[in-house]
């Protein structure tokens, strides 16, 4: 394909004087230089923050709309487990809806029998997967700031009736830093 | 563009130029695959856990251990109206709202007292009353963790 020669007006006013496009000596070429000096600055600046922010386990926990999160600074890193949801209208274990967060508040017995029954099937698929391992018992409680410490409660009843005495909750961390940067956080805040 | 790698000749001559354009594509394209993964993996919200380990009052498949006499039992009760920090079943300090706030500073303060005077400890009992907001009872864990009292076990006070 021929290269064609630009008309006279170049076609970005800033580069009215580059070199290239007058040539050096007044004789107008055909080839104009980008400036890639800026674009690869740009990327390089863009990598570097994302592999700062580059976390290598991924993303465990979705979160949903109805669940906002507590903060905390001294945290560790999540593993894979069962994940309870405790929204302020379900609790859920893995995604399936286990009952109303509402009618079991209102219940005064502490179990919540479709939750244990439930756990005690996972468990035992746990226990099938890993035969001759020592069942670890671990769960992440996955449950907005909000809520009554008593539904927390029976959840962790239903949860240690079933077997699960390892409660990871989960929290966004707060502060500069991964989810490693707990120590010097400073105990004076709020 | 930038694509030449190789030194032009200059048309003087033999003489040759000492400007060199590095090819600088392979370059621009590398970073743009880079930047394309890292934007399709990135983690944007930073979720990570408290650890807790089961209370002996709840049900549980683990045998309890025996209860040893010279244990410190460190316990901070959160009320609707304040915390309330005891060892060995004595109250240490009952800390009061400052508001509607719970007074973490004074908690932090008290609980780097009792970690000053029991280096050795590292369990702490988180208990609550039934009303009191999720929230508070990971600001009170978080505050323990700071202290490094690590061993945290949670339980519930019938109100």
């Amino acid at each position: 394909m021929p290269i064609k020669k630009p008309g006279k007006k170049p076609f970005a006013p800033w580069l009215k004087k580059h070199r290239a496009l007058t040539g050096g000596k007044g004789k107008k070429q055909g080839v104009a230089d980008l400036l890639l000096t800026p674009l690869i600055d740009m990327f390089v600046i863009l990598v570097v923050f994302l592999i700062m922010n580059f976390s290598a386990s991924g993303e465990l926990i979705t979160i949903s709309k109805d669940i906002q999160l507590p903060k905390a600074t001294s945290t560790a890193e999540l593993d894979r487990a069962p994940i309870i949801q405790i929204s302020a209208n379900t609790i859920a274990i893995e995604g399936i809806k286990v009952g109303d967060s509402e009618e079991i508040l209102k219940d005064p017995d502490l179990r919540i029998p479709s939750l244990t029954d439930k756990l005690q099937e996972m468990r035992k698929v746990d226990e099938m997967m890993h035969p001759g391992q020592p069942f670890k018992g671990q769960i992440i409680v996955n449950c907005d700031k909000d809520i009554d410490f008593k539904l927390v409660r029976k959840v962790m009843f239903a949860a240690a009736d079933a077997g699960y005495s390892n409660f990871n909750y989960a929290v966004l961390v707060i502060g500069a830093g991964g989810e490693e940067g707990g120590e010097g956080g400073g105990a004076s805040e709020g | 563009m930038a694509g030449g790698g190789a030194p032009q000749p200059s048309d003087s001559g033999g003489k040759k130029s000492v400007d060199f354009q590095l090819n600088l594509v392979p370059f621009i394209d590398l970073l743009s695959v880079l930047i394309s993964f890292l934007l399709m993996t990135a983690v944007w919200t930073q979720i990570a856990k408290i650890d807790v380990k089961q209370t002996p009052n709840l049900p549980s498949d683990e045998p309890t251990p025996p209860p040893e006499e010279e244990k410190l039992s460190l316990t901070v009760l959160i009320k609707s109206s304040g915390y309330t920090v005891s060892k060995k079943g004595a109250v240490v300090k009952e800390i009061e709202k400052k508001g509607d706030e719970y007074d973490q500073t004074t908690l932090a303060e008290v609980l780097k007292q009792v970690v000053a005077e029991h280096p050795e400890n590292h369990d702490v009992t988180v208990t609550s009353e039934d009303r009191v907001p999720y929230q508070e009872l990971i600001t009170v864990m978080d505050t323990c963790l700071m202290h490094k009292l690590d061993g945290i076990s949670v339980a519930g006070v019938d109100t």
